[in-house]
């Protein structure tokens, strides 16, 4: 189990923006209101062939390799885990939020009622127990897929081999993160048409329009 | 926004005293007609250092809830806040025992002084440091920030030395001449110093180009430039600096244009904080 690593692989072209993982990992995790251990963030998009189109993007912890959270925390609280994932040992955790200020990602949230620090667990209290993560579970296109990538015989892998042309956000920044998408630089390469909305809401407003 | 106007107080508390124990340390003369003076200097550090870590402990809610996990704050030796902790308990504890040698009327050792402005030399930078090892943030660069916070602590470090000189000392007390040069060099460093950070988060590359971009235009032009321009360099540096130039020109300056001076200082001090922590925009957003 130590020198296992796990990774998620999310195939932007199958996501449909449902929501669905959105919300079994709310229910799952007991995520309380407002706070988020994965979203989804969806605009429109100029494909380049003059159609208007729906770009998905799902977002979660992206259990880097080289944490950033992990190096700032004072306390150890944020760890690199036996199996390579990005764990809170919230009876560690003191809620000073260098974690967050230093997630470039920004998928961690703080619990204004505990004073602690929270973020996605990969589902690690199910996949220690063989199940899926919930998010992947409840996916209802197969977008998110999860798994151990040296082992051949997952579904991450063999579609890894069918898509070997993967991509991570904030590559550049040299976090070496775990969360893998296809399609990833064809979606952000098109043209934005629109406002970025999570959930319902404006995340960010769109200032393009004529 | 991560972080907010209660971490920029602690920033700033933790310069400015750290700054404050190095003037006093320093500048302040070891006769016995200056003690007053050196015990107030001491004694205004070390609370204002304490009260910087407190602040941060307040708003540290889980460790406010649960006390005893503030025990694992030296769990990490890779982080920078874990050596804030190491390098605040150090300096709060070498400053009381300053404290308690001046205040029983003994003469406090050199080396102990020394030790403490070392450690408070280690404490200024510290807060611009813990800024720039977060990678969510590329107006806090690491490259730049930890000098202009320095720079800007010791400014606010040399005037509150000038208020504690003057309230505690009287007005026959005359400040070194290197303390009044410090008033025309500090400012001029601390222009540079924003400046330079300003233009090397104005060219960020890569994927923090944006944020930075968005953290520069906030403080320079938008909804952060009222307390950057207004607070930050005409109150902190501007304004100042003609008072220390117009007191350095004339031998019998109004007495309080020094008190003014020293005044706009410390809320300049405060105000480049705030912008700093408050202006920036993370790579998320």
């Amino acid at each position: 189990m130590a020198d296992r690593k796990y990774e998620m692989l999310v195939d932007l072209s199958r996501c449909i923006g449902c929501n669905a993982c959105v919300i079994a990992c709310k229910m799952e995790n007991e995520v309380p209101l407002t706070k988020f251990n994965t979203w989804i963030e969806s605009w429109d998009v100029e494909d380049g062939a003059g159609f208007i189109r729906r770009a998905n993007l799902p977002k979660l912890c992206n259990h880097c390799e080289n944490p950033a959270c992990v190096h700032v925390c004072p306390t150890a609280a944020s760890h690199v885990a036996d199996d390579g994932t990005v764990q809170i040992d919230v009876d560690k955790c003191i809620g000073c939020k260098y974690c967050m200020a230093a997630c470039p990602y920004g998928v961690r949230w703080f619990n204004d009622e505990s004073g602690d620090v929270h973020k996605c667990t990969f589902c690690e209290h199910r996949v220690s127990n063989g199940l899926l993560p919930a998010c992947v579970g409840n996916c209802v296109t197969g977008a998110r897929m999860f798994g151990d990538p040296n082992d051949p015989d997952s579904d991450l892998s063999r579609r890894l081999v069918e898509a070997p042309g993967t991509e991570v956000l904030l590559e550049d920044m040299g976090m070496a993160p775990s969360v893998r998408y296809v399609g990833l630089d064809d979606t952000m390469g098109m043209t934005r048409v629109s406002a970025i909305h999570q959930g319902g809401n404006v995340k960010t407003p769109y200032e393009g329009r004529q | 926004m991560v972080w907010d106007g209660i971490v920029a107080c602690d920033l700033f508390c933790a310069g400015m005293g750290a700054w404050t124990f190095i003037f006093t340390a320093l500048a302040c003369p070891r006769a016995e007609k200056a003690r007053t003076v050196r015990l107030a200097g001491f004694v205004v550090a070390a609370a204002s250092v304490a009260l910087g870590a407190l602040i941060l402990a307040v708003d540290a809610k889980g460790g406010l809830l649960h006390p005893l996990r503030y025990f694992n704050l030296l769990g990490n030796f890779g982080s920078v806040m874990m050596w804030g902790v190491v390098l605040i308990s150090l300096f709060l504890v070498g400053a009381l025992a300053c404290i308690v040698s001046l205040a029983r009327c003994r003469v406090v050792p050199r080396a102990l002084e020394l030790a403490c402005v070392a450690l408070g030399l280690g404490v200024s930078l510290y807060t611009g440091v813990l800024l720039g090892t977060s990678p969510a943030f590329p107006l806090w660069n690491l490259a730049v920030l930890p000098i202009a916070f320095l720079v800007s602590a010791a400014y606010s470090g040399y005037a509150a030395y000038g208020l504690i000189d003057r309230f505690a000392g009287g007005e026959s007390h005359d400040l070194p001449a290197w303390v009044r040069a410090a008033g025309i060099a500090l400012p001029m460093l601390l222009a540079i110093a924003i400046a330079a950070l300003l233009m090397v988060a104005a060219g960020t590359q890569g994927s923090g180009a944006a944020a930075a971009n968005a953290s520069v235009s906030n403080l320079v032009s938008g909804s952060y430039a009222a307390p950057f321009w207004g607070g930050v360099v005409l109150v902190g540096i501007v304004a100042p600096l003609a008072l220390a130039a117009v007191r350095l020109r004339r031998e019998n300056a109004a007495s309080w244009l020094p008190l003014a001076e020293w005044a706009l200082i410390l809320v300049g001090g405060f105000a480049f904080r705030y912008v700093v922590v408050m202006g920036a925009v993370p790579v998320f957003a």
